[in-house]
């Protein structure tokens, strides 16, 4: 007898009503479809290219191609399922604690079991379904040959397995934490927290590892010292003679402790589903810092008696009364709060920055760049949320009506809005100009720039550069994030549209504009092909090697115009031409950073260009506003209002009290 | 002269308000007008457009058509002015629960561009007006709905505005409450203020308002005084008798009296009083001559009037908005 399942039958029909599902299937459709494409293409122009001359017109030299091209796009689909599980099921239950309809749940006659297995199921079907678009695809690269049925059905058991895992632990999040912006956070951390410690032991303890994912790899394609390479457990273990049916079994038992783990957090999330079902929506942040605060303010009545060094200033808003609530009455804006995120952040970033101050002898320091990444990334994150929430907080806790219905304009509100983030931005820079301050360190030779003063200029121009930038690239970040944000009805939907569009943005710009990529390559090629014009016109020759640096260094002027983390890039030139340290290739900066005149006017053009776009957003955004915030402002009123006296017809208030 | 141009100008002035959503005609040339320092209610069943109006009114709301005017500058052209003059309390409480009420109140008092020096004594004030100044130091988020509903007020208040419109302030208080957001609301009426009120609450409304707009899907029903809309009626006119003892054969008595068309008993009652209602040719002074030749000791006489429940009832459309 088939059970009747009302709650997946309810979820999966709201699903369908979405417009979002049919956007997020069809570009996902077209992401994994166009990476398919492009593994094809290049595979097929590696094997023709590869046979020449006699039978390179045969069509069965393609025979066995399969296996490249299906090597090359798994990973596309474990890196699909491990990007879009968790959005999709982080809300699955916080919405209805959001909604206040987890009451109504308990009292019908499912059980805590059967809604959190229903809500499982809810999400695992759009993900397959998903899955399901590009199994076309991979039986035209199965009918290619040299693809195992043992190595096709355990990608598919793995894939299978991977869901399982990523959903579990949004359901988890999803039942434990009261808002759906909580759980899609936690969700990601956890998800990108699971994959460094996986990456971490891949090496060495494969096969205890509960990512189906790094299974897949230890299984089917192997580690070597350099990244992946044909030593793969299957292929090292049978030698070939083991049955097809055995290794099948094999890559079975190699996923149970990831099922045993995906059992335990859905066993966790059913606890958590009647535990965790009423608790306050109010910031988890908040809440943390105040039991901190609690457990200090007791240690310091046991140890000096109550002591109290420096009191909390109370403040009342003189006539920014918007920045005055941001910065005073919120988790990220109170200035002790504030000190302990810098704290948290600042600590370990000082802590590795001194490390490879004193233990590191090479120049080029790969590892504090990548730190760099690290902090920016999780700065860009904050930020995106803070950022996008700015407006979506108030609709949702019912309080911009009161606020819209005040003279403040709908620029004020937002401006006043960002400016109470500044703080928050600067305690979020201290990290990201240590790094920068300790490259700096590590990079040049303060004895032998002392001795020119030309090079100490530079030296500060640098500096100065990675100040403002930093604190430029947030700006951008920010008021992108405010205007992605400014529309939407909840908190959830505006954070993962901030976080999203933000992530977006970051990856295909760094996809497009990195050296050797599309962008990089084309105006490289424009640029060469108007030189060689000029030159065939004119006549004369011209040296080789200033041209193609000069191609390169326009193209890394525009490449950092579109990217993100352009100006950062931009900046960077700087420093390797005036250090000189060892500088790879690869890097967008190496071609302005070969001259100090190219490097300083690329790093000015990408600033210059950084602030025009800072305040076209910002202008693009104060436009939007009135209408996005759902009220009319005439045009005239971008000005400060005068200061409102009492001027009543009948009277004060006070008068008419009195 | 500058009382007489204050009185000759509209509080509110909406003519021909139309607007849509996604299709949906939610206001259809509505049309009505609120003098000054008056009480006006604006009722109508849910989805009417009640709250579509106001938002319109407090320059929330961009109609598709028409003009609203508040103390006869348009909403459309002078939006700032206009929330200078106003005080909006929505229908939800917008309330930043983790500030003091001292607090929420200046911060709104800064929104409104009130000087530093004055909004002590104003948050004072309006605080002493809504009996909340003894809880000025409180969370909001401790405070009870009904004092968290006094707090809204008095932050609509905190800028001294000429009118104030105040969306279902009654709505989920306990009777105690409400009675006193009615007694402050009286109170208001008496400082001069013009207060529109949206609510669902008739009994009180009737007792309350001077005049009185009711809306359903959309368009305006009835916009006027309250006393036009409780004795308008297209009935025949009907009297209520209380005799100051019981007597036989009283109904059939009054019946052959001329001019009488119908005298009924009301349910639950001693035998002293009666519903009479006459032919409109008859006038109430008429038929007393009459009724005083039975000899019956009369102990009162009243014309009968319509309840605004019943006005409410007559006026809009039973069933849903399709």
């Amino acid at each position: 007898m088939i059970p009747e399942l009302p709650l997946l039958r309810r979820e999966l029909a709201e699903l369908s009503s979405r417009r979002r599902t049919y956007v997020i299937r069809f570009v996902g459709a077209i992401i994994v479809l166009t990476t398919v494409m492009v593994y094809y293409n290049f595979h097929m122009a590696l094997l023709g290219s590869s046979i020449s001359g006699f039978g390179s017109a045969n069509p069965h030299r393609f025979l066995g191609a399969g296996a490249p091209i299906f090597r090359g796009l798994v990973p596309v689909l474990f890196v699909s399922v491990q990007l879009l599980m968790p959005a999709l099921i982080c809300g699955s239950i916080t919405i209805e604690k959001e909604r206040n309809t987890i009451g109504t749940l308990f009292v019908t006659r499912l059980s805590p079991m059967t809604i959190v297995l229903e809500k499982l199921g809810s999400r695992l079907v759009p993900m397959f379904t998903f899955l399901l678009l590009t199994f076309p695809v991979l039986a035209v690269v199965y009918s290619l040959g040299g693809v195992e049925t043992t190595f096709l059905l355990g990608t598919l058991w793995l894939l299978f397995c991977e869901c399982l895992l990523h959903a579990s632990i949004g359901l988890l999040c999803s039942s434990w934490f009261a808002t759906t912006v909580t759980a899609f956070i936690w969700s990601y951390g956890l998800t990108g927290l699971l994959a460094v410690f996986s990456s971490l032991f891949a090496h060495d303890l494969p096969l205890a590892l509960p990512t189906p994912y790094y299974l897949w790899i230890a299984a089917f394609q192997g580690f070597n010292s350099s990244g992946y390479g044909n030593n793969s457990l299957l292929s090292q273990s049978s030698s070939g003679f083991l049955h097809p049916l055995a290794q099948m079994l094999f890559v079975v038992a190699t996923t149970i402790p990831s099922l045993m783990v995906t059992a335990v957090m859905v066993l966790m999330a059913r606890v958590f589903l009647v535990r965790r079902a009423f608790i306050s929506s109010a910031s988890v942040m908040l809440k943390v810092f105040k039991s901190i605060d609690g457990f200090f303010v007791r240690l310091n009545d046991r140890t000096t008696g109550g002591m109290v060094l420096m009191k909390d200033y109370t403040s009342l808003p003189l006539f920014d009364p918007v920045a005055w609530r941001e910065r005073s009455k919120k988790s990220l804006g109170k200035a002790r709060y504030l000190f302990r995120i810098l704290v948290v952040m600042e600590g370990p970033t000082l802590f590795i920055c001194v490390g490879a101050a004193t233990v590191s002898a090479r120049s080029d320091f790969s590892g504090l760049r990548d730190l760099l990444l690290l902090v920016w990334g999780i700065v860009a994150m904050i930020l995106a949320m803070k950022g996008a929430t700015i407006i979506s907080t108030e609709r949702v806790r019912e309080t911009l009506d009161a606020l819209l219905s005040t003279p403040l304009t709908a620029k004020e509100i937002l401006t006043q809005k960002v400016a109470g983030m500044q703080r928050l931005m600067m305690v979020l820079a201290i990290p990201i100009l240590s790094v920068h301050f300790t490259l700096l360190l590590l990079n040049v030779d303060f004895r032998e720039i002392m001795s020119s003063p030309a090079t100490i200029l530079i030296v500060v121009w640098y500096t100065l550069g990675f100040i403002l930038t930093t604190f430029l690239t947030m700006q951008i970040l920010v008021w992108l994030a405010v205007l992605f944000g400014l529309r939407s009805q909840s908190q959830s939907r505006s954070a993962m549209t901030g976080i999203c569009l933000i992530a977006g943005w970051v990856i295909v710009s760094s996809f497009l504009g990195r050296p050797g990529g599309y962008v990089f390559e084309a105006f490289s090629n424009i640029c060469q092909s108007i030189q060689q014009g000029d030159s065939s016109r004119s006549g004369s020759e011209n040296n080789e090697t200033p041209t193609m640096q000069l191609n390169q260094t326009i193209a890394a002027v525009i490449c950092c115009m579109i990217r993100a983390d352009g100006g950062i890039q931009a900046n960077e030139g700087v420093l390797v031409a005036v250090g000189n340290p060892y500088v790879e290739k690869t890097e967008l900066y190496y071609a302005p950073s070969r001259s100090i005149h190219a490097a300083l006017t690329v790093a000015t053009v990408v600033f210059l260009w950084q602030v025009l776009l800072l305040l076209l957003i910002r202008m693009l955004t104060l436009r939007l506003a009135p209408r996005m915030l759902g009220r009319f402002d005439q045009e005239s009123e971008y000005h400060t209002p005068e200061v409102q006296h009492f001027t009543s017809p009948s009277g004060t208030i006070s008068e008419m009290i009195a | 002269m500058s009382v007489v141009t204050q009185q000759t100008i509209p509080a509110i002035s909406v003519t021909n308000l139309s607007h849509a959503f996604k299709g949906h005609q939610a206001l259809s040339q509505v049309t009505f007008c609120v003098m000054p320092q008056t009480l006006h209610g604006f009722v109508g069943p849910n989805g009417a457009g009640k709250t579509t109006t106001l938002k319109a009114i407090c320059t929330l709301l961009k109609p598709s058509w028409g003009e609203i005017q508040v103390f006869g500058s348009s909403v459309r052209a002078d939006p700032i002015s206009v929330r200078r003059r106003i005080g909006f309390m929505p229908d939800h409480f917008s309330m930043y629960r983790q500030m003091t009420v001292f607090e929420y109140l200046d911060f709104f008092a800064a929104a409104y561009g009130l000087q530093l020096k004055q909004r002590d004594q104003v948050i004072h004030d309006v605080l002493t007006l809504t009996d909340m100044d003894g809880r000025r130091n409180d969370l909001i988020s401790g405070l009870s709905r009904g004092m968290q509903q006094r707090v809204s007020l008095a932050r609509v208040l905190v800028h001294d505005p000429d009118l104030l419109l105040l969306d279902e302030p009654a709505s989920g208080l306990d009777p105690r409450a409400r009675i006193e957001l009615m007694e402050i609301l009286r109170e208001l009426r008496r400082m001069g203020k013009t207060v529109f009120i949206s609510s669902h609450i008739l009994s009180e409304l009737a007792e309350l308002c001077d005049s009185v707009t009711i809306i359903d899907r959309g368009q305006v029903k009835f916009s006027g005084p309250m006393e036009v809309l409780l004795e308008s009626s297209d009935e025949l006119p009907t009297y209520n008798l209380r005799l100051a003892a019981v007597y036989d054969n009283v109904i059939t008595r009054i019946r052959e009296l001329p001019g009488v068309n119908d005298v009924k008993e009301p349910e639950f009652t001693t035998g002293r009083d009666f519903n009479i209602q006459l032919a409109s040719s008859l006038s109430a002074n008429d038929f007393l001559k009459s009724l005083l030749t039975l000899d019956l000791p009369i102990s009162s006489f009243s014309q009968q009037r319509r309840d605004l429940n019943q006005a409410f009832m007559d006026l809009t459309t039973r069933g849903v908005r399709t």
